[in-house]
């Protein structure tokens, strides 16, 4: 029974070593949840537009093209779910905050809680951004160690970045995101028809995340804070890949909250004029000069308002 | 709580360590002690149903104990019965209530009789089709005449509780398992390392193969309608595979933690897919329902003692019974019908053969019988993976047009990577295992392979998904 112990304890050696190192790696490198949060909290005074939601929002709307202190907590992949989160944290401690930004994605509304990516990024906001997540249970081993809630394969995939950037920050001091791969060069056609097909869940129950937007937008209602809803350009293949029902119930439904709630205004640019193909970097994220043009844009709706 | 996650990684062990020095001198104890982890462990999916294995243990304890008491045999088919109401009752009500429902309605509507449909949303307890049988398994021996009642509740409720195999098998014989928790476990060395190779090798079949299937298998069957039919086939494949690796993986997990617990659980796969023919296929897919099925249905039907029409209507009747023993869908039935319909030519022609035991290669008449037995189990799982019968007829529509004969719009290295694992299956068929490496003299060698597949493990592990026979 001993020698059994003995062998198990010398065989896992090199195995629990690979999980301290990158425990170590997890715990020591700063990540945009780190950064993002530490900026936050050093510019709480500041801030008077708050930008939120997914990588369409964080590579999407440039908070330095705003007339007002805009900063950006977006994140990739980040959901509805942990923009309530990370508003409820935050909002008390935002003396000057006038105007929270969501981007309503192809997705968003219809997207249940704790699936895709949440299944390992909850722990990093957890860890990384110090919010309490309900779908984190306490005994879960995976709060207490990063490395456990990834993939081996993706934990090294994140070491090579680290290791070929520098740095796994991938946004400026305001939040925005920055490309660091380069631009793959695919058919906009095909990608376009490959991604709407990956966003595609083949639901339309809106109701758990309609009623957060709705919580959301009741919080910043008793804080007098406007809530501006985007739907933010996509390439063309994309969008007529998408099914059109779904996309008129999107539209219906951000309407709908824009016009029974007086801190909410909505806009669309899906199918907007302004936007070509050429803006795209891929199917649904606009390039660097996209984003300064949509960054304008709301600037000005912001300032109209 | 899976055997695939950090949870379990965490609990085992604890439980091993506790198990082996604590529990170790008192056999009563330790066995309460299996009672409250096995408990805990089910409580993990849902507590409330606790409960149901509670009582099931506890009624089919006493009618044991009153079968072993009485020779009365109208007490002991009263008996018998009461077991048998109750364990299929629950059965009846938690997994087939809204089938049968349903079923009935659609027989009446063809008949011109209108009945309102009133189903109820009834949660299915997770193992419920696993522990009912090994529990009924336990009376019928008890009524035969084969096992004497134990007279030891604590290892009765152990042995219908225990955790490796309470969820999704393997189902056990009180003959096999009861009397093993009756008496005293000893360390053993050897089956110890034994039973860490096949844990190891069942998390390599969940995590890399089932899981990674899964996957495409998911996007596949969701858009059937669209895709071409070499793409479809392979499909059908990923998914022989993705039930394999999950099912097979379990159940290598299950009997390697119950060896490290001092306990011989019985086989539940012997490389499947290397099967000639598909009676030969039921000799190494999940072994303890099949022979659980010839024992309690097609032998008291009268085995092959019986005329030739009884024979092959036996035979439907326990391969129809399988597949609805798998869920409550006509899907399944008419998965079981299929494999019937090919089992009873094997029975008749006689060419039952065994695969060829010796060699390294396969000689191409074992390639022909292997790859015909392939492609008919392939193709009926579309049945086991489609919703509907009408999407299963429509997918293989689509599998047998012209674009059979496009490139399919699958992952390449996947089939080649399901390929090579076949060969490593083909390699080791006379083995207990696929990772059954003892006979190799080196033991560098050895080491390298266990670090290997934990490498594997672990780098090309696909997102975590549930066994799919939880749902059984």
């Amino acid at each position: 029974m001993k020698k059994f112990y003995v062998k198990i304890g010398l065989f896992l050696v090199p195995v629990l070593l690979v999980w301290l190192a990158l425990e170590v790696f997890y715990r020591t490198v700063e990540t945009n949840y780190t950064y993002k949060n530490k900026a936050l909290v050093e510019n709480y005074s500041d801030i008077e537009v708050l930008i939120l939601s997914n990588s369409q929002a964080f590579y999407g709307i440039n908070p330095n093209r705003f007339t007002q202190n805009a900063f950006s907590l977006a994140n990739i992949s980040q959901t509805l779910y942990f923009d309530q989160l990370l508003l409820e944290k935050h909002i008390d401690s935002l003396p000057n905050l006038k105007t929270i930004i969501l981007t309503v994605s192809y997705f968003t509304l219809s997207l249940k809680d704790n699936t895709g990516e949440d299944i390992w990024r909850k722990y990093f906001y957890n860890q990384q951004m110090d919010i309490e997540v309900p779908h984190i249970s306490f005994f879960d081993p995976r709060k207490y160690s990063l490395s456990l809630s990834r993939k081996l394969k993706n934990s090294v995939e994140t070491f090579h970045e680290f290791r070929n950037f520098g740095t796994l920050i991938s946004c400026d001091v305001k939040g925005f995101g920055k490309y660091l791969k380069p631009r793959a060069k695919t058919d906009t056609e095909v990608i376009g028809a490959m991604i709407a097909k990956k966003h595609e869940d083949y639901s339309m129950d809106f109701a758990l995340n309609q009623n957060r937007l709705l919580q959301i937008i009741e919080r910043c209602k008793a804080k007098n804070i406007k809530v501006l809803l985007v739907n933010t350009p996509v390439s063309k293949a994309y969008y007529k890949n998408l099914i059109p029902e779904k996309v008129e119930k999107i539209i219906a439904t951000c309407n709908a909250l824009a016009w029974n709630n007086a801190n909410v205004n909505y806009v669309n640019f899906w199918n907007d004029t302004r936007f070509f193909d050429a803006d795209m970097r891929d199917a649904d994220h606009l390039t660097a000069e996209g984003a300064e043009k949509l960054s304008k844009i709301l600037n000005e709706v912001l300032l109209s308002d | 709580m899976l055997f695939n996650t950090v949870d379990f990684a965490i609990f085992f062990p604890l439980v091993l360590l506790l198990y082996w020095t604590v529990f170790k001198k008192n056999i009563t104890l330790q066995n309460s002690f299996l009672i409250v982890v096995s408990y805990l462990f089910y409580s993990f999916w849902d507590w409330r149903f606790l409960s149901l294995i509670f009582m099931s243990s506890l009624l089919d304890f006493i009618v044991g104990y009153y079968l072993g008491k009485t020779s009365n045999n109208q007490k002991r088919k009263l008996l018998l019965a009461v077991s048998l109401f109750f364990n299929l009752g629950v059965l009846a009500v938690f997994k087939y209530f809204n089938f049968f429902v349903e079923t009935f309605i659609e027989i009446f509507a063809l008949f011109g009789s209108k009945f309102e449909s009133t189903t109820w949303s009834i949660i299915l307890p997770v193992g419920i089709s696993f522990y009912t049988f090994q529990t009924l398994s336990y009376t019928i021996d008890i009524y035969r005449g084969r096992i004497l009642p134990t007279k030891n509740i604590i290892s009765f409720f152990a042995f219908v509780s225990f955790f490796p195999q309470l969820v999704a098998g393997p189902i056990e014989r009180a003959s096999n398992l009861l009397s093993q928790f009756e008496s005293k476990r000893h360390f053993d060395y050897s089956e110890s390392v034994d039973g860490l190779r096949l844990i190891l090798s069942g998390l390599f079949k969940k995590m890399v193969i089932a899981d990674n299937c899964a996957l495409l298998v998911n996007a596949i069957f969701a858009n059937y309608q669209e895709a071409s039919g070499s793409t479809l086939l392979l499909g059908a494949v990923f998914f022989g595979f993705q039930i394999y690796g999950d099912f097979s993986g379990y159940s290598d997990i299950a009997i390697g933690t119950s060896r490290l617990m001092g306990f011989r659980l019985m086989k539940n796969f012997h490389f499947p897919y290397l099967a000639v023919n598909v009676a030969d296929f039921w000799r190494r897919w999940h072994i303890s329902l099949s022979t659980w099925f010839r024992d309690y249905v097609y032998i008291p039907l009268g085995g092959n003692r019986v005329s030739k029409t009884k024979l092959v209507i036996n035979i439907f009747i326990v391969f129809l019974l399988s597949g609805l023993w798998h869920g409550a869908n006509l899907t399944f039935v008419f998965w079981g019908f299929i494999h019937a319909l090919f089992v009873v030519p094997v029975i008749f022609i006689g060419t039952n053969n065994e695969l060829q035991k010796s060699g390294y290669l396969p000689s191409l008449r074992t390639i022909f019988q292997i790859g015909i037995t392939f492609i008919i189990v392939t193709l009926a799982w579309v049945f086991f993976r489609a919703e509907t019968i009408t999407d299963a007829l429509q997918y293989l529509k689509i599998i047998f047009s012209e674009s059979l004969f496009s490139v399919p719009d699958v992952p390449k290295k996947i089939v080649f990577f399901l390929f090579l694992y076949m060969a490593v299956e083909w390699l080791q068929r006379n083995r207990d295992h696929v990772l059954d490496i003892a006979y190799i003299p080196s033991k560098m060698l050895r080491m390298a392979i266990y670090y290997f597949i934990v490498f594997l493990t672990f780098y090309f592990a696909g997102d975590l998904q549930p066994f799919i026979y939880f749902q059984f």
